[in-house]
């Protein structure tokens, strides 16, 4: 039997954690415009199996487009029309009916990232 | 009620008669007396257990006095190891009666397990005992029992009930103790104490999630377009780890099923449905801080869709596959991070009674784990009743709360059992690095590469990094997590894509007068970078996300609360802005009915 956890002390962890914090937005504000298509980064479970994990997106239509970034089956943006990208998905799951809307984002939500660069199931849900 | 008991008796005691006959070599009683108490050199923890809990045994048959003391220490302080429960019965069998108030104590010991109070009750059975405190023995007190004594120094302190010879004693009495404060006595409070989940005495933390999630399930036929419609999305998980000084271990699983079927008016018909199960292990062994890991990941995806268009143009749609994937990881690593969750609320409830002035002492580990093991046992209750009963029943067994608790340290005591903020409050410094192998089956034509990208053996490098520290008396946070993977050994038919990100988190959670939970404000940074051009292998676009989120959640009081939260991303450049603010106001329901 251990005793308790001993409490973390002093004040360098909260200090690495600003430095951290402070270190992102240095990046985000040094981000340069992209060109006119933005393919988009990918999360850790983009590839890999299941060995490689990924959070449930949320059930939003702006989450589960995340997620189909995040797994490389569409672009963040393109100014070409016939590219679907982040924008697109979002309009396109808004106007979708009550129904639909849920099967379609629950679908994505389950999914794996390599069935959803591969198959268009759960667009399937949504044809109307 | 009296001819039963003496046939229970006569049976005891026939079986009693029956375990000292079996024994036939007589013991070395000091040898096995100086096992018990001490860890010989030679001999590593786990196997020293072993050979303890046979010298218990062996004691508990020698009809030797000299083994009573012993075991009497065993039966009162060893709560957790079956050790505890060879002494229980064995204090019966060698029929001393300075064993009395010790089996008295443990068996109206309302915080210990049911099982060892049936054995303690048996044991008392077999001296000619009753469960009473006063009962029908006149035995000395044990010049032992002294570890689990109850300094009762507060007002309303339970006493020890009396029970007249030959009278049936009260249920349970010792799990009477904290009931008084809410009027329950000792009949409402004594209703099944629970059976507390066994762990390794050498466990440093350990949980068990199960979840279910029924996230839609709706059935709807509209009569004015003549549409049916059905759809089902439920999940459940199971997950279990177990951390341990030299070794930790813990399992998953998983389901998700997203099952629709939607038929409009006329030719149209979509029906389809996604079932993933998913299972992981992971099995670490520590060598200090230093350890080797093995890990295993399987999962199964079967889909099947079937849309039927308005129109037979010839582009009906019926598809059936099956996506698999099973792979092996090992690797080495530092550290480990703890949910202190349990532990944080066993500090804030120690924090709460020295407000108070009711804490005798802190709170020691053998009591928090007794604590953090009830409230494991009953977080299936929908009512906090037995938590606080329970709690208070432990403490109290402890002599560590000095008092019976009045209305102001009750509401305490249950804001502290019912606050939400303690929940996956990571602790510890955890760097991990494996090297991944395994087979994914990917649908694909006959002698093509799957269209994913992806296809048959695949090896990985994995890194993953997590930190968590509580400050600030455990009302602020920081924790960390990153991770990076490389594709290894790809064909050249294959991309081989790498990713690693970072997140980083600070919650500051804050806290009423009384102890009711107010709020958490929440501060995250989260960057990412990825080389994974699955939609064009040839390009070698690098993707740079970066992410903030910044939000406070602020109870005003049951029925009040907001939520403010600002969301920033820049993806390759393009930049997304987000806020969002939730806010409910209102007071409880006033009522009154002048019946």
């Amino acid at each position: 039997m251990k005793g308790l956890p001993p409490k973390a002390t002093g004040s360098l962890h909260s200090s690495l954690a600003y430095a951290s914090l402070a270190l992102a937005a240095l990046i985000a504000s040094a981000c340069g415009a992209g060109d006119d298509t933005v393919e988009g980064t990918r999360a850790s479970c983009a590839f890999g199996g299941a060995i490689t994990d990924c959070p449930d997106a949320a059930r939003t239509p702006e989450g589960v487009c995340w997620r189909l970034v995040d797994c490389g089956a569409i672009i963040v943006q393109s100014d070409d029309p016939n590219r679907f990208d982040w924008g697109d998905c979002v309009d396109d799951v808004d106007r979708l009916t009550s129904d639909r809307q849920a099967l379609v984002m629950g679908c994505i939500a389950a999914s794996t990232c390599d069935e959803l660069r591969t198959s268009d199931l759960c667009g399937l849900f949504g044809d109307q | 009620m009296r001819p039963l008991t003496l046939a229970l008796t006569c049976v005891l005691a026939a079986g009693s008669w029956a375990e000292r006959s079996a024994v036939a070599q007589p013991a070395d009683v000091p040898a096995l007396v100086k096992l018990v108490e001490t860890p010989p050199a030679d001999l590593d923890k786990s196997a020293w257990k072993e050979k303890r809990r046979d010298a218990a045994r062996k004691l508990a048959q020698s009809k030797d006095k000299r083994a009573v003391p012993v075991l009497i220490k065993l039966a009162e302080t060893e709560t957790f190891d079956i050790i505890g429960e060879i002494a229980i019965e064995g204090l019966g069998n060698l029929g001393d009666p300075t064993a009395v108030p010790v089996l008295q104590k443990i068996a109206n010991d309302g915080a210990r397990e049911k099982a060892q109070r049936d054995l303690a009750r048996k044991a008392l059975g077999k001296l000619g005992a009753s469960t009473a405190g006063t009962g029908t023995t006149t035995a000395p007190p044990s010049p032992i029992t002294t570890g689990g004594t109850t300094p009762n120094t507060g007002s309303g302190a339970p006493s020890t009930p009396t029970t007249a010879p030959g009278e049936q004693p009260p249920p349970d009495v010792g799990s009477s103790v904290g009931s008084a404060l809410l009027g329950g006595g000792a009949t409402r409070s004594s209703a099944d104490q629970p059976t507390l989940p066994s762990l390794p005495d050498d466990t440093l933390a350990a949980y068990e999630r199960i979840t279910f999630a029924l996230g839609t399930a709706n059935l709807g036929y509209d009569t004015v377009r003549k549409r049916a419609a059905v759809d089902v999305d439920v999940a459940g998980s199971y997950a279990k780890r177990v951390e341990r000084e030299h070794m930790a271990w813990g399992w998953d699983t998983g389901a998700h099923l997203v099952a629709g079927y939607i038929n409009p008016d006329g030719r149209a018909q979509v029906r389809g449905a996604q079932l993933n199960l998913t299972a992981n292990s992971e099995a670490r062994f520590y060598s200090g801080k230093i350890y080797g890991v093995g890990k295993a990941a399987a999962a199964l995806q079967l889909d099947y869709i079937s849309n039927v268009q308005a129109m037979d143009n010839g582009n009906d749609t019926k598809d059936t596959r099956t996506n698999a994937d099973l792979q092996i990881a090992l690797g080495g690593g530092y550290g480990r991070v703890l949910d202190v969750g349990a532990a944080i609320r066993v500090r804030r409830l120690a924090r709460m009674l020295d407000t108070a002035k009711a804490l005798g002492k802190p709170i020691d580990p053998t009591t928090a784990r007794r604590l953090e093991l009830t409230w494991w046992a009953l977080r299936g209750e929908r009512s906090s009743y037995r938590a606080l009963v329970s709690t208070v029943a432990i403490l109290r067994e402890a002599g560590i709360l000095l008092v019976e608790p009045d209305a102001g340290l009750t509401y305490e005591l249950l804001s502290v059992l019912r606050d939400s903020q303690l929940f996956l409050r990571p602790s510890g410094l955890d760097l991990q690095l494996a090297v991944s192998e395994g087979y994914l089956r990917r649908p694909s034509e006959q002698g093509q590469v799957a269209p994913s990208g992806e296809e048959g053996r695949v090896e990985l490098l994995l890194a993953s990094a997590g930190y968590g520290a509580q400050l600030a008396n455990d009302t602020l946070e920081v924790s960390g997590t990153g991770y990076a993977r490389l594709r290894l050994f790809a064909p050249d038919t294959q991309p081989a894509p790498w990713a690693l990100g970072a997140t980083a988190r600070m919650r500051r959670f804050t806290y009423g007068e009384h102890g009711d939970p107010i709020g958490a404000f929440d501060l995250s940074g989260d960057v990412r970078i990825s080389d994974d051009n699955p939609l064009n292998v040839m390009d070698d676009e690098i993707g740079l996300r970066v992410a903030g989120q910044l939000g406070f959640t602020w109870w005003l009081n049951q029925a009040s609360g907001f939520r403010l939260a600002a969301t920033v991303a820049a993806d390759g450049g393009q930049l997304f802005i987000g806020a969002q603010l939730q806010a409910t106001y209102g007071f409880l329901d006033g009522t009154f009915a002048g019946i």
